[in-house]
């Protein structure tokens, strides 16, 4: 028989490392050749764009090199936003793929601890670094033209600082995989939103005005300046901060300010690092990455409500079945409870940092309803992106009822589309009630815009999504430990179709010229635009589908 | 640093001689599995011998697939104390799983990867040389009739082609412990003979392996020991050569301790009526 071996750090990174690089460039090269191009070409002007300017904001913009003020204000900013940004993208971004599911090693004779070092050690060479690393790169070239706190100083600052986020991001991912893949996400997410709303309620936002009221004067007055180093001190005292302290101490000579800097966000990192595995072990003993648990005993409610009191007498019994199945599977899947809830925080999030007053800079009167039609842009966009352009990708071998059952093909597409244009009608709805609850006092110029341009969005969104599930079907997963990302080409065809809406959105506004009668009937007049898109593409779906049956079955039933 | 083994598996490296047969291979004294109010598994009590090959049947939910969970370190015990090969079991420590194969429920195969790059990957995480993986690789994709398939990705195999690549996995590093959970679910009937005539053959060889099923005609035909769980506990345990040589069947055993008495309940009128036994 053989002999018992394990195999040893280098050879668990070089093992891994291997993996995850076979997944990606097979996840890359899925998207075809053109595809492939394309996004590398994107994800590469992106990320020299990233580099370059952050090289000219610290190396070659005078007002910054010349005042240490203006230089301590915009490294504290950067290295904030950096963290930011790269903390919460594995959360944001959907990166959990198969590679990165330790439950999948946990057969194999290594150590838990070791493989949780070696994913994060890998996730620093994973993709989304492209945009990091030359940010940092292009701040460390600038800075040392500027500031010069020397090379070596800038090397181990940068790394420890790298090491702080990576393991920080890693933590928060798995906080995020605990707490949505309970039993209990909704109620989660519920308790945080509350929290969220409470502490929107009673902290005052931050006063933004001074920047965007005299933005072209500002930094001129001794009360300027003062505001500069108070929030340059603030940033300062986080963990991102510590890195531009350490760089200004590095510069100032004090190597022992310098060291502090490096080792409190090596142990920032560390701690993060810890938890984030006590955190893993935590969701894979408890037996859900496995999904061992066994399902919990609940006595059948025979008179569980099937929504049939309220059906509209114009709507059939089998259309309304599927519509109420639907809308089930929507309030129950955790992918769309997230997606729901998510710019619900992002409002909150405005409103505490007083974004506000960035909007009224930036768009005047008609802040308010441009906000709210962007957000509806969003809330189609996303909600397009997982739901409406797969419509069955979430069924798995339940599709095949969908070609069993007795109900028509179009009430299969009707009733789907009731559903997910419910959700995201009340989605939308509830954005502007909660916008409306915090800015009460905020102008209503404009509100046609949102208020109708979202329903026929929303149609066109419908319509396409039709096609482009019948088009490009895969296989999703219900529970939030999978993550797929949405289908490329489908997500692409959404934006077009949307980016269409808004074309015609723009030349509706173009027309009205200004008066708010003439926008609420131009505006008004696209509604029938949308509805006759629909029911154009509904009976070619509803064929395509009666043809496609065979390739979407197979599609949908793997995995 | 040594490189290519770690220093602390250095214990790991015996060599697989003669297992000592008269040790227990699973040993299981009142392990109790807790989820929130749920008691999964109750008091399990349960000695298994080296080289037996070992049935747990029971219905949906008695508690087998939790079972296997704390048997592999996938889940730990509320309470009690579990015992693989003589040492107290420590799921992360890699001496056990070096001597363990695990067919999951849900096969945790990789999609992206061909079939057998997919079994020269745990090959070599179980530590086997590339060269070796690739041999075994082969020679297991041939004893489950997947050779033809070894350069398709897993995302485009079947359900039990997927259960077939998960079972060769399992035996790449030819284990002493094997712990099968629902192993033949989805897998034609001529790889399941060869999956169980390797798995006899390894018995025979002194490995021991626990399968979960709820298909009794399975169990007959295979195991040499059967344990019935219910409601979390071991309420039958008997060896089938005995039970055969009783002339009792399996299936009455299993009715038998489970309680089930045929069903009787009434069918409703539009289903013909009458009791669902009749």
């Amino acid at each position: 028989m053989t002999e018992r071996r394990s195999p040893g750090l280098l050879a668990t990174i070089g093992l891994l490392t291997g993996l995850r690089f076979r997944l990606f460039v097979r996840r890359l090269t899925g998207r075809g050749l053109v595809g492939t191009f394309v996004a590398l070409l994107f994800a590469l002007g992106i990320s020299l764009g990233l580099g370059v300017g952050a090289y000219l904001l610290f190396g070659a913009l005078p007002q910054i090199a010349s005042s240490p003020v203006w230089m301590a204000f915009a490294l504290s900013m950067f290295t904030f936003l950096v963290s930011l940004f790269w903390v919460i993208w594995p959360v944001i971004a959907a990166q959990v793929d198969e590679a990165y599911e330790l439950g999948r090693f946990f057969c194999y004779p290594v150590r838990p601890v070791r493989l949780y070092l070696v994913q994060t050690l890998a996730a620093l060479f994973e993709p989304s670094v492209l945009f990091f690393y030359p940010a940092l790169i292009g701040a460390g070239v600038g800075l040392s033209q500027t500031l010069a706190p020397g090379w070596m100083a800038t090397l181990g600052l940068m790394s420890a600082y790298v090491l702080m986020n990576v393991a920080c991001g890693r933590c928060l991912q798995n906080l995020f995989l605990n707490l949505m893949t309970s039993r209990r996400s909704g109620e989660f997410l519920f308790a945080g939103f509350l929290v969220f709303l409470g502490l929107a309620a009673f902290i005052p936002p931050v006063d933004a005005s001074w920047l965007f009221g005299r933005l072209s004067a500002f930094g001129s007055t001794p009360q300027d300046m003062a505001l500069l180093v108070n929030t340059a001190r603030a940033l300062g005292s986080t963990p991102p901060g510590w890195l531009a302290v350490g760089l200004a101490a590095a510069r100032a000579a004090e190597p022992r300010a310098l060291y502090s800097c490096a080792a409190l966000m090596l142990s920032v990192g560390g701690a993060a690092w810890l938890f984030g595995l006590w955190l893993l072990k935590r969701f894979y003993r408890g037996g859900r990455g496995l999904r061992l648990l066994p399902s919990r005993a609940r006595r059948m409610d025979p008179n569980s409500w099937t929504g049939a009191g309220v059906r509209p007498s114009f709507i059939s019994d089998t259309l309304w079945a599927v519509f109420i199945k639907e809308l089930r599977t929507l309030f129950r899947n955790p992918k769309a409870r997230l997606l729901f809830a998510v710019p619900f925080f992002l409002l909150i999030l405005l409103k505490v940092i007083g974004a506000p007053q960035l909007f009224l800079y930036l768009w005047g009167d008609a802040w308010f309803a441009v906000l709210l039609a962007v957000l509806g842009f969003y809330v189609l966009a996303v909600l397009s992106g997982q739901f409406f352009s797969n419509g069955f990708g979430y069924d798995g071998y339940g599709v095949r009822q969908v070609f069993l059952l007795p109900a028509s093909l179009r009430h299969w597409l009707i009733g789907r589309n009731l559903a997910h244009g419910l959700l995201a009608l009340v989605q939308f709805v509830g954005l502007g009630i909660l916008l409306f609850l915090f800015v009460p006092d905020a102008p209503r110029h404009g509100m046609a815009l949102p208020c109708l341009a979202f329903p026929f969005g929303l149609l066109v969104a419908l319509g396409t999504g039709n096609l482009l599930s019948i088009n490009n079907p895969r296989r999703f997963h219900f529970d939030l430990s999978r993550r797929d990302r949405p289908v490329g080409a489908s997500f692409a065809w959404m934006l077009v179709a949307l980016g269409a809406c808004v074309v015609l959105v723009m030349t509706a506004i173009g027309i009205s010229g200004g008066s708010l009668v003439l926008l609420w009937l131009t505006m008004a007049a696209l509604l029938p635009v949308g509805l006759f898109f629909y029911l154009f593409v509904l009976p070619r779906a509803q064929r395509r589908l009666s043809a496609e049956r065979e390739r979407i079955i197979e599609a949908i039933t793997v995995g | 640093m040594n490189i290519g083994r770690s220093t602390d598996d250095q214990n790991s490296k015996v060599g697989y001689a003669a297992p000592d047969m008269s040790q227990d291979a699973i040993k299981v004294l009142g392990a109790i599995k807790r989820f929130g109010s749920t008691t999964a598994v109750n008091g399990l009590d349960l000695e298994i011998a080296r080289g037996t090959f070992y049935g747990l049947l029971g219905p949906n939910g008695a508690g087998k697939s939790t079972t296997v969970g704390m048997l592999t370190g996938t889940l730990r015990p509320t309470a009690g104390r579990i015992e693989l090969l003589g040492k107290k079991l420590d799921p992360d420590d890699p001496w056990f799983k070096a001597r363990m194969g695990v067919v999951a429920e849900e096969a945790a195969l990789f999609s992206r990867l061909r079939g057998h790059e997919q079994l020269v990957f745990s090959g070599m995480m179980y530590g086997l040389a590339r060269e070796e993986a690739a041999r075994r690789a082969l020679a297991l994709l041939g004893l489950v009739n997947l050779e033809r398939d070894a350069d398709t990705l897993i995302a485009d195999y079947s359900r039990g082609m997927r259960k077939k690549l998960a079972i060769a996995c399992a035996l790449i590093h030819s284990p002493e412990l094997l712990f099968f959970d629902e192993p033949f679910e989805g897998v034609d009937a001529m790889s399941a003979e060869t999956i169980r005539r390797v798995l006899s053959g390894l018995c025979e060889r002194g490995a021991t392996v626990l399968l979960t099923t709820h298909i009794l005609e399975v169990a007959e035909k295979l195991v040499t020991q059967v344990g019935i769980i219910d409601h979390g506990k071991l309420v039958y345990q008997a060896d089938m050569l005995q039970l055969k040589s009783d002339g009792e069947s399996l299936s009455n055993v299993f009715n038998r301790v489970v309680g089930y008495e045929g069903d009787t309940r009434e069918l409703p009128d539009w289903l013909g009526g009458g009791r669902a036994s009749d």
